[in-house]
């Protein structure tokens, strides 16, 4: 199609537009951590430092126990990985192939957990895990964070598996396979690229989730990245370049993951919003 | 004893069906199922968190729906948070989704405006949370700079969090920021998704680009828009992060939702009951709207 100069012009301008919004906030948030709280009093936010000062860095670092965070973020998502994806597989499995007393029922009721927020179970959720002693330990992130992946991750399973051929199933059982078998050794390698997204849509939301840890983890030591984070910000609100170092020192880790994997990441991502 | 053998070989392949899904069931009704249930038993007791609940009816819905203005600020505020983010990071996607698909824009350079359009999704609310609490703040804020060195003095010297009328404006503003880029990058996926040959053939009859976009492009990405929609519905009647890590529902109570009155309530309050009462309100309001979402989808189809 023809282009005339000004639509040339409009989508060159329409597309920086949008990149600049995007952009400024993370320029903004550079800047400021590389310079000192006197120079940004001097000079104002919208300025150069004279000088480049890296101290704002290691002083988050200390002040903020990130370490401990990031170890804690760490383990959860692993954990929440792990458990999702097999309690996926296991339970998209059976709905799709196998016809059994009170499936459309278990159907239903799993697929209506897809609508119910965080905010409908917190509370007794938090006195269930009082009472399993659980409160306060990482289990409490990880147990929650994982049950409430599922109806959302078995839906999405199902919908890949259910487009499998049937014979591969039928062929796999005429030549002995059992269940476990035929999932692990047949089904699993055939949904390997759903199960990819699967597993960063899960990791991406268990690193970032917040409401969660924030009811239930009161001990600093079991603090996760995003909770740690705003109890520093809450902390040191006043002081601006150490607040936006606090905040580089989260986004760098993930800046790498996201451009090594970009296209696999951006596909885990907008999976549920693609195959739906 | 064929038939014998025969329902046993039955019953055991049912068996085996729900062994296999026995882990995935359990996690779900302990974790998700049952507290669900129990937060409506809870709406209907007085319940300090240690203690027995006492059975007081519909007395917490009473509490909650007559005159009690905090829980209308809740409702409009989320009502408010819905439409803003149901229509400007979608419509702002749509256009800029077609303007990187349809526009002859070099593919690498397409691929590149997304990558980088994405990463606000990316990254935690808190960190966006950080950034744009300092661009807000009152006094050292480079937005305040920024409308200072244009002439608009009058305006500068609010603080945008703080202040009840501009609150939910400037909280709905990062919305987009985070939202934009993830409705074009969804967009413009579902765009390529469309048979070439429609728009060639289009542009032999002479259809102009808008009559494209509207003929071609929103009907072939019909069934992600609503998806989409359906899914930022969702995600706007539960929002607590972006508005707790800014403003805990501050100032005062002008930005609250249901999810931080909810919160509130339950965590610093100790109500219970009153909280349960309020977080059902919402998941039902959830609930009915994302069906009657669906439906018309459903009926839209043809």
């Amino acid at each position: 199609m023809k282009e005339t100069a000004g639509f040339k012009i409009y989508k060159h301008i329409s597309s920086l537009l949008l990149v600049a919004f995007t952009l400024i906030p993370f320029g903004i948030l550079m800047v400021t951590s590389l310079r000192s709280s006197e120079d940004l009093g001097r000079k104002g936010p919208i300025s150069l430092p004279d000088t480049i000062v890296w101290s704002n860095y290691p002083k988050a670092w200390d002040l903020g126990n990130f370490s401990t965070y990031f170890k804690n973020s760490m383990i959860c998502m692993a954990a929440t990985v792990t458990f999702v994806l097999v309690l996926a597989l296991l339970g998209a499995y059976v709905l799709s192939f196998h016809e059994f007393l009170g499936k459309q029922m278990l159907i239903s009721i799993i697929m209506l957990g897809v609508l119910i927020p965080f905010t409908q179970i917190m509370i007794p959720l938090f006195h269930t895990l009082k009472g399993m002693n659980l409160l306060n330990t990482l289990w409490a992130i990880i147990l929650p964070q994982t049950a409430m992946q599922i109806p959302f991750s078995v839906f999405l399973m199902r919908g890949f598996m259910r487009d499998l051929p049937k014979s591969v199933i039928e062929s796999a059982r005429l030549d002995g396979a059992n269940e476990v078998q035929t999932l692990f050794y047949i089904v699993t390698p055939l949904v390997r690229p759903a199960l990819v997204a699967l597993l960063i849509f899960t990791a991406v939301s268990s690193w970032n989730n917040f409401m969660l840890p924030t009811v239930m983890i009161q001990k600093d030591a079991l603090r996760t990245v995003p909770v740690g984070l705003n109890y520093f910000k809450d902390q040191h609100f006043t002081n601006f370049p150490m607040m936006c170092a606090a905040a580089n020192l989260i986004i760098v880790p993930i800046l790498l993951v996201y451009l090594t994997f970009q296209q696999k990441m951006i596909q885990g991502m907008t999976v549920g919003s693609l195959k739906g | 004893m064929n038939r014998r053998r025969l329902t046993r070989g039955i019953l055991q392949k049912h068996i085996v069906c729900y062994l296999l899904l026995a882990p995935t069931l359990l996690m779900f009704v302990v974790f998700v199922l049952v507290p669900a249930v129990q937060t409506v038993y809870i709406s209907l007791t007085q319940w300090e968190g240690i203690g027995p609940k006492t059975w007081v009816g519909l007395s917490n819905y009473k509490t909650m729906l007559l005159g009690n203005a905090v829980y209308l600020i809740s409702l409009r505020n989320t009502v408010i948070w819905t439409l803003v983010t149901m229509t400007v990071p979608v419509a702002v996607g749509l256009f800029q989704a077609n303007l990187l698909v349809r526009g002859n824009l070099p593919h690498r350079l397409a691929k590149l405006y997304q990558l980088i359009y994405f990463l606000p999704q990316v990254i935690s609310t808190v960190v966006a949370a950080i950034a744009w609490k300092f661009i807000y703040d009152p006094v050292m804020g480079p937005l305040n700079d920024v409308l200072r060195v244009v002439g608009m003095e009058q305006y500068a010297n609010i603080g945008w969090l703080g202040n009840p009328k501009t609150v939910m404006a400037a909280l709905c503003v990062v919305n987009i920021w985070i939202h934009s880029g993830f409705c074009c990058v969804v967009f413009a996926a579902a765009m390529q998704g469309i048979n070439k040959e429609l728009y060639d053939a289009a542009m032999v009859d002479g259809a102009t680009r808008n009559d494209q976009f509207r003929c071609i492009t929103l009907p072939g990405i019909r069934e992600n828009m609503t998806t989409v929609l359906v899914l930022t519905m969702m995600w706007s009647f539960k929002v607590f992060d972006i508005i707790w890590t800014m403003t805990k529902g501050g100032p005062g109570q002008h930005s609250y939702v249901f999810a931080i009155y909810a919160y509130v309530q339950g965590f610093s309050y100790n109500r219970l009951g009153l909280s349960a009462a309020i977080t059902v309100s919402l998941t039902l309001i959830a609930m009915i709207f994302s069906k009657a979402f669906t439906t018309i989808r459903e009926r839209g189809r043809y």
